[in-house]
């Protein structure tokens, strides 16, 4: 991970991607749909925030359970510990931003800010998840018992994620895409592949930068704890 | 403080590529102008997501110079 977040090349892909998403989502022709107009670009901005998320959550929490499986016999690493905390952290200002990001683009075409839809309900039920954790977190001081409870919550907040976003929803009405009643990506689909065009390096980019912006707080905390020789 | 210098100077060559567009004149670089102007606001992120990549890359450059004083 640490050499990973030292090396350069996939930062300047980060850009390159970012750059070429900004313009994609601006000027491509986009479909023509009732309701959205062209509120559709959003698609390459508000979603990725939510796969960004869910990747850079998966990443964290591949990284708890590494802790935990070394922590089976002696000491785990507080290094695998460190990059799960600021992985979540990262992902947690995404789920955020996509709910701030959400509400817009809910106000302008279901008529609400907030309107209790159940993937609106939801989504926040997993921000407030991973909220618990920072808290959770902060409440102990013991860095080898914060990593134990801390990898435990991180694992079990990743596991809920999948129920609680993609299959509650689908037992209930939303006006989301995606959800039952609305056929959300197979509509797009139908329509213009050209949103793919953008939409697929929007997801890779949002999430590197995600992952640059998560590199540098654990490359600057690893020194810290390494002149504190919490690192074996 | 060069990047910024940079960020700058594309600022101000904006505003002079605008300038092309003189009423009943020849048409020159109206491009910023067509599509309800749509290109000005691709313009504004496009520098701002450059403002915040030279911010990254300058907070990368500081920690490698941590880690080279206390790691190596």
């Amino acid at each position: 991970m640490i050499g990973f977040s030292r090396s350069k090349w996939w930062k300047i892909l980060t850009v390159l991607l970012l750059i070429y998403v900004i313009i994609g989502a601006f000027l491509l022709k986009v479909p023509a749909l009732p309701v959205l107009h062209e509120t559709i670009r959003n698609l390459h901005f508000h979603v990725p925030m939510w796969f960004g998320m869910y990747l850079l959550f998966l990443v964290a929490a591949i990284y708890s359970l590494r802790f935990l499986w070394g922590n089976r016999s002696g000491r785990g690493n507080l290094a695998h510990d460190l990059y799960a905390e600021e992985l979540s952290n990262v992902g947690l200002l995404f789920g955020i931003l996509g709910l701030i990001t959400g509400a817009v683009w809910a106000r302008y075409t279901w008529g609400e800010w907030w309107s209790g839809d159940v993937k609106q309900n939801m989504a926040a039920i997993v921000v407030l998840l991973y909220l618990a954790y920072t808290v959770l977190r902060s409440s102990m001081d013991d860095p080898e018992l914060r990593a134990r409870v801390a990898s435990v919550w991180n694992v079990f907040s990743f596991v809920a994620i999948y129920p609680i976003l993609i299959v509650i929803p689908n037992y209930y009405e939303s006006m989301h895409p995606g959800s039952s009643g609305n056929e959300g990506f197979v509509v797009y689909d139908k329509l213009d592949v050209s949103l793919r065009f953008v939409f697929y390096p929007a997801v890779i980019g949002w999430t590197l930068l995600g992952l640059w912006m998560a590199s540098l707080r654990i490359r600057a905390k690893y020194v810290v704890m390494k002149r504190l020789d919490l690192l074996s | 403080m060069k990047q910024f210098l940079l960020l700058f100077s594309l600022l101000i060559s904006f505003n002079l590529w605008a300038q092309g567009q003189v009423a009943n004149g020849p048409e020159m670089a109206d491009l910023m102008y067509q599509n309800g102007r749509i290109y000005v606001v691709v313009a504004t992120l496009l520098i701002l997501m450059i403002g915040f990549f030279l911010y990254l890359w300058k907070a990368e450059r500081k920690i490698g110079e941590l880690e080279r004083k206390y790691l190596d």
